[in-house]
């Protein structure tokens, strides 16, 4: 038989657990958009870029803010988004490859912002452009790699 | 006996460490919701700045039919000489004409609005030309100085960044803004190098409601004022280009453009994303989680999630493309 004292610590044990519970409530994320892996090379007049920045933007109903990446010596990248997701959603995207040399033909500090910087597009407009760029990718499960050749003369 | 000594016998052992526990389940409970209660409260005066501003505009457009321009006269954008720049450099913000409508007449009265607000004639760096066809008006002492004057309506009490502009005005250091205009990025000319200024004028079906020297009226937004953003918050830390002034447009400091995202962090090289530093100019953002405010052209505020994509948030800016706002 329970005396009033034990009552107590029941009721006591009771709200330590009600109090834990709702504590344990707290603290959930959203699920992220689906992304796909995008990978590639840059090759500018057949020999790979390195330093270079390829940058998707999303076109039409792609979802996502794209997704950007650098290319190692061997001008591979692979694409992350700004949240730093490996890869970027389905869909349309405009692609810039750009690469910025300093004057003296040194590539920029990486943590120096680009809009304060000296360092020049190196690249033709026509693939280092926002506006002016002519390559596209179609990004889908069975389309993740992209490789770009590019002709230091443009066309 | 044993019964009258059990009775009045203290607590035992199990029983303090159970109160104990209690005692330290609710105080981890209640930190964490006192600092929350605390960005909420912050949030809500953010919010409800928002709305103050957005309701200025509309005094002002029943003043003068027109909304105020996002700025006047900017010298740092791209023109040629009998180019697409203004004649008159005042880089002068929006702000500055819509303070007599925020209960700022003092400081309205002391302002020149003849002279410029930031001397700037020439682009930043790095071989971006000037307005080359424009010349500075007046001295900008007097603006220039008084740019730094602190207004709350101004400022998000939720963002810990920087309380000046990174950008001098020529005559000093302005306070910095946490809300603007929703104008394009392609107001500072910059990828032209020709003729870049007064962007707004040539957008066409990109129009936003706002862009240099813009005089939108509110029947001009097609796609309805409740669907178009009229003004962004942004933050007072930005990495690459600079935060923004009430006072003085200068180097990149366009104003709010929500295409490219909401909430794009800066993350150095190998290190960790720094929260509430924004990636680049121009673009909006917010410490409170997951998201923005926008005030729409209705002048009602939205909190708007940093989950939307840069195409539809670039739709909602646009002020008569025809599409459906699918803003979430």
């Amino acid at each position: 038989m329970l005396n009033d004292r034990g009552v107590d610590t029941m009721r006591t044990v009771f709200f330590l657990f009600l109090a834990l519970g709702f504590s344990a409530g707290c603290g959930s994320s959203g699920p992220g958009l689906p992304l796909t892996p995008v990978t590639g090379t840059v090759m500018l007049d057949g020999v790979p870029v390195a330093e270079a920045k390829v940058t998707f933007f999303p076109q039409l109903e792609t979802k996502g803010n794209g997704g950007w990446g650098i290319t190692d010596a061997s001008g591979k990248y692979a694409l992350k988004t700004p949240q730093g997701g490996t890869g970027v959603p389905d869909g349309a995207y405009k692609v810039t490859v750009s690469l910025r040399r300093n004057p003296d033909g040194s590539l920029p500090k990486p943590d120096e912002p680009p809009i304060e910087s000296k360092a020049k597009e190196t690249l033709p407009a026509i693939y280092s452009n926002e506006s002016k760029t002519t390559l596209k990718a179609d990004v889908s499960s069975s389309a993740k790699q992209f490789d770009w050749s590019l002709k230091a003369k443009g066309k | 006996m044993t019964l009258v000594f059990s009775a009045r016998r203290g607590f035992t052992l199990i029983e303090l460490l159970v109160v104990i526990a209690i005692i330290a389940v609710l105080i981890g409970l209640l930190v964490p919701a006192v600092q929350k209660v605390r960005e909420a409260a912050n949030r809500m005066s953010c919010t409800n700045n928002l709305k103050q501003l957005a309701l200025a505009c509309h005094s002002y457009e029943s003043s003068y039919g027109r909304l105020p321009p996002a700025g006047k006269g900017y010298g740092w954008c791209a023109s040629t000489a009998g180019g697409t720049g203004d004649t008159s450099i005042l880089n002068m913000s929006g702000w500055v004409l819509v303070l007599s409508h925020l209960e700022q007449s003092a400081l309205d009265s002391q302002l020149n609005k003849a002279a410029c607000f930031s001397n700037l004639n020439t682009a930043w760096c790095c071989g971006f030309t000037g307005n080359a066809n424009g010349t500075v008006a007046g001295s900008v002492t007097v603006n220039g100085a008084l740019s730094a004057t602190v207004i709350k309506t101004f400022v998000c009490p939720s963002d810990p960044g920087l309380a000046t502009v990174e950008y001098n005005s020529g005559g000093g250091q302005g306070a910095a803004i946490n809300y603007d205009f929703i104008a394009s990025r392609s107001d500072s000319g910059l990828g032209t190098n020709t003729n870049g200024c007064n962007y707004w004028n040539r957008a066409g079906a990109s129009r936003y409601m706002f862009g240099e020297n813009s005089a939108t009226r509110l029947s001009d937004v097609l796609d309805g004022t409740s669907n178009t953003f009229m003004i962004g918050e942004t933050c007072k830390n930005v990495w690459n280009g600079s935060n923004l002034s009430w006072a003085y447009r200068s180097w990149v400091m366009t104003g709010v453009d929500p295409n490219g995202g909401l909430n794009i962090w800066y993350t150095p090289t190998g290190g960790a994303t720094q929260y509430g530093n924004l990636s680049s100019w121009g673009q909006a953002g917010s410490i409170h989680t997951a998201g923005a405010n926008f005030a729409m052209g209705d002048a009602s505020v939205r909190f708007v999630r940093d989950s939307n994509s840069s195409t539809i948030l670039s739709r909602a800016a646009m002020m008569s493309d025809g599409t459906v706002n699918n803003v979430e």
